[in-house]
C-alpha cells in the first residue's frame, strides 16, 4: 500500500509489459473504496520522417531531477484531486515501437477525479520532466525528438 | 567557486562531453552563463536549451554565486 509522502521511484529500465501493468490493476481489487480507475499509456509510434521509419526511442533523463520533478508533481495532483492511489512509471533505455514507455494510473471514488487527475498527470509529464528520446530509424540514424 | 556542469541529450553531442567542471572567480547570472559556453561550444548558439541550478529551472537573470551543480537540458521528451 502506498502512501501519500513516500517518494516513489519512477523510472524502469527498458520497456513495461502489459503483464505489469494487468498485475498493477489487481492488486487494486482489495481496495474495495475505489469506484473508479484511468489509466493513461505511452507508446512508441513508428513514425515515418523523410522516409525512414522510425525503430524505437532511447529515452535518457537528468535522472536525480527527473525523480524530484515527478515527486511534485504526484503531490501536486494529491492535494488538487481526491485520489486514492496513483501510480507513474517511465522507462529508459532502448524501446521499441509498439512497446509502453510510460504508464500512469489513477484511481479514485467516482470517475471524474480519477479521469481528470490522469490528464493532469500525463500533461505535467510531459512538459516538466527532464527526459530526453533518441528515435531510432532502421539504418541506425536518428534524430532527437521534441514534445509538441 | 566551481561550476560543476551537466550536459543531457543532444547537447553532448554539441559538447562532446556529458559534464565537465569550470572554475568561476566571479559572479555570473545565466545570461552569462549562456555567453561563455556559446564561446566555448559556439555551435551551441544553433541549440534551444534550459539551464537548471542545483536540479530547480532558473531564468537568465539568475545569480550563480556559489559552487553548485548546473544541468544544460534541450527540450524535453518524455512519454
Amino acid at each position: 500500500m502506498e502512501t501519500k509522502k513516500k517518494p516513489k521511484k519512477v523510472f524502469v529500465q527498458g520497456a513495461i509489459s502489459p503483464e505489469k501493468i494487468a498485475t498493477s490493476i489487481g492488486h487494486h481489487q482489495v481496495k474495495t473504496n475505489i469506484g473508479a480507475h484511468d489509466i493513461f499509456l505511452g507508446q512508441v509510434r513508428a513514425d515515418e520522417i523523410d522516409g525512414k521509419i522510425v525503430q524505437g526511442i532511447d529515452y535518457t533523463a537528468y535522472e536525480d531531477m527527473a525523480e524530484q520533478k515527478f515527486h511534485e508533481i504526484r503531490e501536486a495532483a494529491f492535494e488538487k484531486f481526491d485520489l486514492t492511489c496513483m501510480h507513474i512509471y517511465h522507462s529508459l533505455g532502448p524501446i521499441k515501437a509498439g512497446e509502453i514507455c510510460l504508464f500512469v494510473f489513477t484511481s479514485s471514488k467516482h470517475r471524474a477525479m480519477a479521469m481528470d487527475a490522469c490528464r493532469f498527470l500525463v500533461e505535467e509529464i510531459k512538459a516538466n520532466v527532464p527526459v530526453f528520446g533518441k528515435e531510432i530509424f532502421e539504418d541506425e540514424s536518428y534524430q532527437w525528438k521534441v514534445n509538441s | 567557486m566551481m561550476l560543476d556542469l551537466k550536459y543531457l541529450g543532444r547537447i553532448v553531442e554539441v559538447t562532446g562531453v556529458s559534464n565537465e567542471q569550470i572554475e568561476s572567480a566571479n559572479k555570473m547570472d545565466l545570461k552569462g552563463l549562456r555567453e561563455l559556453l556559446n564561446q566555448r561550444y559556439p555551435n551551441l548558439k544553433s541549440e534551444s536549451f534550459q539551464i537548471a541550478v542545483n536540479q530547480e529551472l532558473k531564468s537568465d537573470d539568475y545569480l550563480i554565486d556559489r559552487t553548485c551543480e548546473i544541468a544544460i537540458l534541450p527540450p524535453f521528451a518524455g512519454g
